[in-house]
């Protein structure tokens, strides 16, 4: 009797194992960067994905939406969370640079940064408080180029997709975007390089969120986006080492 | 305390009081691209004086010639940097720039003091560009000060290379586009 019970109590622990013993059958919530949707629907295609701009991602975290993972196109947001204890400790695991677009019928002419200033244009960019939006004016400060050039801006965006959807449709000259936001749509915009001096420096971090109900398989996620076959991922999609 | 440290010393202690009144001066935008691009070079041209030291391409008073002018970047980022902490700008790190040099750039001493002087030419343009073109007389003042070092950079690699120290009068400027464009393929 005692042993039967024993063995129904193994098999009853065994069939109970796999969500907390095999973190990789654990469908995870990831918020993420916008900027990083082609990256991660590549690295992994098993997990429930949110993307939209950081900042947005962060309130909706503040605000206790369902997620187990946070990754962030700035450090701002995921410091910010970790100060309230909403994230557990961040990370960084990639960088970016910006770069800016133009369609391939290029209707202003465009060849240089330094062109936004000098000739007609219509651009879009994303709004201050979403990073992209952050790093343009960064971008346009460094260059010397932000009162001359903020008043051509004809659309903020919520993300860097919708500016890249923009310039896409030709509904602007020219946009400011990651440069990871090129390869998928290589065949209807140009890019045009920012001097590595006006570069901002562009760190991706990414956090448990302390809610999560699944941190163990959150932290196991997080471990393999940080190892090589992650880094490679990110890599292929033109990120930089963080 | 040796001379040169004395020197470097000095300078470190020297120039950020110097440059106090730009804070108040309020550099615009425009004028602080300067010093955006110029902290970006002086990191290029830091870079360019170790490989071509380490590589031994240069000896005797030419090796110390490297030697002070990579030093003198180094000071000269220092005082930029005030610069840009003082109008509330993020100052960037030598880490933030990855150099590019094409391989053989410091397999002989021709390609290397052929892309110095390509380099330092660009940065004396665009540094006198700043000298004639800021208002405001402290920051002015730095560009021409370091466009100074960089005329006598300029000239050891000159006299490296072909024997002549002095070249032409009047050096051109160059505006911040077209010493970017110089300065792009190295730059990354």
């Amino acid at each position: 009797m005692g042993r039967r019970l024993g063995v129904v109590l193994l098999l009853a622990v065994l069939l109970a194992a796999p969500a907390g013993a095999k973190p990789g059958a654990t469908r995870l919530t990831i918020f993420a960067a916008a900027s990083l949707t082609e990256a991660f629907q590549s690295f992994d295609r098993n997990e429930t994905y949110s993307f939209a701009g950081s900042n947005t991602l962060a309130a909706q975290i503040q605000q206790g939406a369902p997620a187990d993972v946070f990754a962030s196109a700035s450090p701002q947001y995921t410091q910010d969370l970790y100060r309230r204890k909403l994230v557990e400790k961040p990370v960084t695991f990639a960088s970016n640079r910006l770069v800016l677009i133009v369609p391939k019928s290029n209707p202003a002419g465009l060849t240089s940064v330094y062109d936004l200033a000098r000739k007609d244009t219509k651009l879009v960019v994303a709004a201050p408080a979403v990073p992209v939006g952050s790093y343009t004016r960064t971008v346009l400060r460094k260059l010397g180029l932000l009162s001359s050039v903020l008043g051509k801006v004809v659309s903020q965006e919520s993300d860097v997709k919708g500016v890249v959807g923009k310039v896409v449709l030709g509904q602007a000259d020219a946009g400011f975007v990651y440069v990871t936001d090129v390869k998928p749509v290589a065949g209807q915009v140009t890019a045009i390089r920012i001097p590595a001096w006006a570069q901002p420096r562009v760190r991706y971090e990414i956090a448990v969120v302390a809610a999560s109900s699944h941190k163990s398989a959150a932290r196991a996620w997080i471990k393999r986006v940080l190892a090589k076959q992650g880094q490679a991922a990110l890599a292929r999609s033109g990120f930089g080492t963080p | 305390m040796n001379r040169a440290r004395f020197v470097a010393g000095g300078a470190a202690v020297v120039l950020p009081a110097a440059l106090a009144p730009l804070a108040r001066a309020g550099a615009s935008d425009g004028e602080l691209a300067y010093a955006n691009f110029a902290i970006a070079a002086e990191y290029l041209m830091a870079d360019y004086y170790a490989r071509i030291l380490k590589a031994g391409l240069l000896h005797g008073s030419a090796r110390n010639g490297a030697t002070v002018a990579r030093r003198n970047e180094y000071d000269h980022v220092a005082a930029l940097a005030t610069l840009l902490t003082d109008a509330g700008q993020s100052v960037p790190a030598a880490e933030d720039f990855e150099p590019t040099w094409p391989p053989s750039t410091f397999r002989s001493l021709g390609a290397a003091t052929a892309a110095g002087t390509k380099i330092e030419a660009a940065v004396l343009g665009a540094y006198l560009d700043a000298a004639t073109t800021i208002t405001v007389e402290s920051y002015r003042a730095l560009f021409a000060r370091a466009l100074a070092d960089h005329a006598q950079h300029l000239a050891v690699l000159s006299w490296v290379s072909t024997g002549k120290p002095v070249t032409a009068a009047f050096p051109p400027a160059l505006g911040l586009e077209q010493a970017t464009n110089q300065l792009e393929p190295y730059l990354g």
